[in-house]
């Protein structure tokens, strides 16, 4: 696989299809002797602002830290629980059962959204 | 056997200028290529310059002329642990041409 | 009937692309200023605007993609902030632009001034897009946007000279004052060339999942919606040429303006003006705090659409919740809508090399459009056009800043 061409900033999605975010960064563990190892995908905000400017995600942190309600700390999806990499990188993940996913999503849901009318079950 | 390991990011390794040993410029990193084996995928080689630029946008060609050249480097053929300045590890002359 | 809720989208795109405040204002200036001298503007506008349609719906039908998730993926996100980061600024310039018309037509149907309807009007809109479904919204609009006819009616009505008309289409230097010219042609071609046509196009055609069976379709909905839309944008100038131009009026607000229509409609004509105005605005305020959502969300990688319930997609939701305030403070502090509009029209023309060039690149990638890439009249005639009015737009703007007006 390329992966820039097919992983680097692809969308990702669960088993039902749900999205989980865009492949922010891509980590790659360098082993003496031994080729690279592609060991994760990071999704988070932090991740994405350190391709604009260093300094800009350190202040995304700061402030992110500071406003918002769920951990900051990017999630990490490893490279073995892709299902298939087309125009979507599809993982072996469900996003609603998981906690640890959609933090954010899943806090405005219920904390803001739910509670004006009409924003429906 | 070192177990030495250090994590590097492919954002981080992408558009860098790879040198020579020598310090001349040679292309720009532009396409990282990895395989599965077993449970894990590894990196088996780096496309560089113009060509695997215009590989990855998968453009007709009329737009980046006829034969803009690029070269293939095997993962044992450029040190990356420093992401700012990747270098080659062996002579240019060594690297797949295509 | 499937063809028929296309030409629905259609024409709901050029609704939001022409019959809004930015075309309604601008087309009155340059009637009433140059009669139909600037015809040509928007011409060459809505030539660009109906291949650019066209292509972001070939995209769509092609690769599933929308215009922002190719862009993304493509150029990575470093460079893809960028044209993300104009686009929300200038939609969020002409969301003001829009909601301030739709408070003004207000102010003139009541007397009561436009600064007391910016917050019901905007509530309004973002309730419309929290309850309602894309289906919905697009058939209301395309409906409702037939009232704005009334202009097309007028200017038959009112009968122009068609042979000084057809040689207005044609580009040329002004008979006098170059500077207001050049500075209304870029506002013309501002208020047609909308980016937020492109990605709101296109996310609608993934939203209602066209195949490559749609692409021939998508050609005469391109085609059909843009000369719809243009076709009432160049009747308010015909109609301003006539109306306004001879009596000295120079439209420099919309208040000016108002009685337009009263010449060929007598007492129909004032509200006619007024429910144009605010139809083509509403309308085109839902388009446009939908696109703010699209983009954002795709870029980030978030469930979007406005198809699904807002607790199905709590980000996407709250990012057009959140534009809607900060839209409405123009109007709410009774800034002139038609100064503002003047304003985000340029700031559009300034944007769009940034939004159209990836776009360009994108369409000439054989991965995501197959066989159906660009030809190379496309590409050159969108390639021409943009470059002109960009050219245009930063001789005209710090003329008309330094000259003021």
């Amino acid at each position: 696989m390329d992966l820039v061409r097919d992983v680097l900033d692809a969308r990702l999605v669960d088993r039902r299809g749900r999205s989980l975010g865009r492949v922010d960064g891509i980590l790659l563990d360098v082993r003496d002797g031994r080729p690279p190892r592609f060991v994760a995908m990071e999704v988070g905000l932090v991740t994405a602002a350190r391709r604009i400017h260093p300094r800009l995600a350190r202040w995304v942190r700061a402030f992110a830290i500071k406003v918002l309600p769920v951990p900051v700390r990017p999630t990490r999806y490893s490279p073995r629980l892709c299902r298939d990499i087309g125009v979507d990188v599809k993982l072996d993940v469900d996003a609603q059962s998981d906690a640890r996913l959609l933090r954010l999503e899943k806090w405005l849901r219920r904390h803001v959204v739910e509670r004006i009318p009409g924003a429906g079950e | 056997m070192t177990r030495r390991s250090r994590i590097v990011r492919v954002e981080d390794l992408l558009g860098q200028r790879v040198r020579t040993a020598a310090g001349d410029v040679i292309g720009r990193i532009e396409e990282i290529r990895a395989e599965r084996h077993g449970d894990d995928h590894e990196v088996t080689e780096y496309l560089l310059g113009r060509g695997a630029l215009a590989e990855r946008f998968a453009i007709a060609p009329r737009f980046f002329g006829r034969h803009p050249t690029k070269r293939v480097a095997r993962w044992d053929q450029l040190d990356i642990r420093r992401p700012d300045r990747p270098v080659l590890t062996c002579p240019v002359e060594e690297l797949k041409r295509e | 009937m499937k063809n028929l809720s296309k030409i629905g989208l259609g024409i709901l795109t050029s609704v939001g692309g022409y019959l809004e405040v930015g075309s309604i204002g601008t087309s009155l200036q340059a009637g009433a200023r140059f009669r139909y001298e600037l015809l040509w503007a928007l011409l060459i506008g809505t030539v660009c605007v109906a291949f650019l349609t066209e292509m972001t719906g070939r995209l769509a039908a092609v690769s599933h993609h929308t215009v922002v998730d190719a862009m993304r993926k493509r150029f990575g996100f470093g460079f893809q902030v960028w044209p993300l980061a104009s686009q929300v600024i200038v939609d969020l310039f002409v969301l003001a632009s829009e909601i301030g018309g739709a408070s003004l037509a207000l102010e003139l149907a009541t007397g009561v001034s436009m600064r007391v309807w910016a917050i019901p009007i905007a509530t309004a809109i973002w309730a419309l897009l929290w309850l309602g479904t894309f289906d919905a919204i697009e058939h209301g609009v395309a409906v409702l946007g037939l009232v704005t006819l009334c202009f097309v009616v007028a200017a038959l009505e009112l009968g122009p000279e068609w042979r000084e008309l057809r040689q207005s289409l044609v580009p040329h230097m002004p008979s006098a004052d170059a500077g207001q010219y050049a500075y209304l042609a870029v506002g013309i071609l501002g208020a047609t060339i909308s980016p937020y046509l492109v990605t709101f196009y296109s996310s609608g055609g993934v939203e209602e999942k066209w195949t490559s069976k749609d692409l021939m379709p998508n050609r005469m909905v391109a085609a059909v919606g843009m000369g719809f839309g243009s076709l009432v944008a160049m009747a308010v100038i015909v109609v301003s040429a006539l109306v306004l131009a001879p009596r000295g009026v120079k439209a420099e607000t919309y208040q000016e303006a108002a009685f337009i229509l009263t010449i060929p409609f007598q007492r129909w004509g004032y509200p006619l003006f007024w429910v144009s105005l605010a139809i083509g605005c509403i309308g085109a305020a839902l388009e446009i705090s939908l696109d703010v959502s699209y983009i954002v969300s795709q870029s980030f990688g978030w469930d979007w659409g406005e198809s699904q319930k807002p607790a199905e997609e709590a980000r996407f939701a709250l990012i057009y919740t959140l534009a809607m305030p900060i839209a409405a403070i123009p109007a709410l502090i009774g800034l002139d809508p038609l100064k503002l509009t003047m304003f985000s029209m340029a700031l559009t023309v300034i944007a769009l090399p940034i939004v159209v060039g990836p776009l360009i690149v994108i369409m000439n990638d054989e991965q995501y459009l197959k066989t159906h890439t660009n030809g190379i009249v496309t590409n050159v005639a969108v390639v021409l056009i943009v470059a002109l009015a960009f050219l245009l737009a930063i001789v005209a703007i710090p003329v008309q800043m330094i000259g003021g007006s």
